[in-house]
């Protein structure tokens, strides 16, 4: 299961004052951010813990649709260097937070013992800030085929109770995409196309030999535990 | 308070953290606040915290969760507020 989520810290509403005076004590735990480096500000903490949340809680819908977003029960514990977990009761949600300049960006796969990530973040242009909405997609699909080396026209993105897939057209299912956008920036993670995109290539070739030798579908696919870490700016 | 009341402070109070202005000039009980009025989800923190200022009351995560659109927010706090 896959979220991410970003934050534009040079944004007017990412400024320390900018948030209702009883923003943090709604948000947080006491406990949480206190493992960080004390090189962060107390704003830089705020996205990063913010964001690692509605990056869980993003993933965790996938599981189910009717989870509540209640900032307070997605309790952050990273590390210093910003990896770690997002706790909703007893679930985890493996996170690893990056940040960068003015950009904080997070990103959950519930799944990544089993596949990697393909993620990645962008800055806007002056242009591109009009439509936000619609740079993110075709910048995930931009990366995405160019990762499995095929055309943007492709891949689809669909949308299912307002939660993103990707679609690689002649195939059945789809790949976990998540897609968020903030400020002047934009950023994405999906489950590693070319694992999801290999297994379902390959279960397409034995679904065709089957229906030719009326043998039994079958497809083997091993499926390496790497994380690919698409940084595109 | 009657709910055209309600509906009027609810718009004030979301107008500072509506990203599309054109959503805003036609907003209704059926607009969706996170899609048509592009408030964002920490923003909307912020609008919970100032709604319960502006009306005296509390909003749990479990009933914000419940409210998608502008209308949804009215009935809420017109609950609340008895």
């Amino acid at each position: 299961m896959i979220g991410n989520d970003i934050v534009d810290l040079s944004d007017p509403e990412s400024s320390r004052d900018a948030c209702h005076s009883r923003f943090d004590r709604r948000v947080f735990r006491a406990e949480e951010g206190r493992s960080l480096s004390t090189d962060y500000s107390d704003v830089q903490i705020r996205w990063i813990l913010w964001s690692a949340k509605e990056a869980a809680y993003k993933a965790a819908r996938r599981v189910s649709a009717g989870v509540v977003f209640s900032p307070a029960r997605f309790v952050v514990d990273l590390d210093r260097s910003l990896c770690g977990a997002v706790w909703c009761g007893t679930r985890r949600w493996p996170v690893r937070v990056r940040i960068d300049g003015d950009c904080v960006h997070a990103v959950v796969n519930g799944d990544e013992t089993t596949a990697g990530t393909l993620s990645g973040v962008r800055r806007l242009t002056a242009a591109e800030l009009r439509d936000p909405s619609e740079v993110v997609r075709r910048f995930a699909l931009a990366s995405i085929g160019a990762e499995l080396g095929v055309a943007i026209s492709e891949l689809r993105i669909e949308k299912v109770d307002r939660i993103p897939q990707l679609v690689l057209a002649g195939s059945v299912g789809h790949v976990e995409l998540s897609l968020s956008h903030h400020g002047a920036y934009a950023g994405f993670a999906c489950r590693n196309p070319r694992i999801d995109a290999a297994a379902r290539i390959s279960r397409r070739i034995a679904v065709r030999k089957a229906a030719r030798s009326h043998d039994a579908p079958h497809a083997s696919i091993s499926y390496p535990s790497r994380a690919v870490q698409g940084d595109l700016r | 308070m009657e709910k055209s009341e309600i509906f009027e402070k609810v718009v004030k109070i979301l107008t500072p953290y509506v990203k599309s202005q054109e959503a805003l000039e036609g907003v209704s009980p059926e607009t969706h606040i996170l899609d048509d009025l592009k408030v964002n989800s920490a923003r909307l923190v912020d609008v919970v915290l100032e709604f319960e200022d502006a009306f005296d009351i509390e909003i749990d995560d479990d009933d914000v969760d419940k409210v998608e659109t502008v209308g949804n927010a009215v009935e809420l706090i017109e609950a609340k507020i008895g």
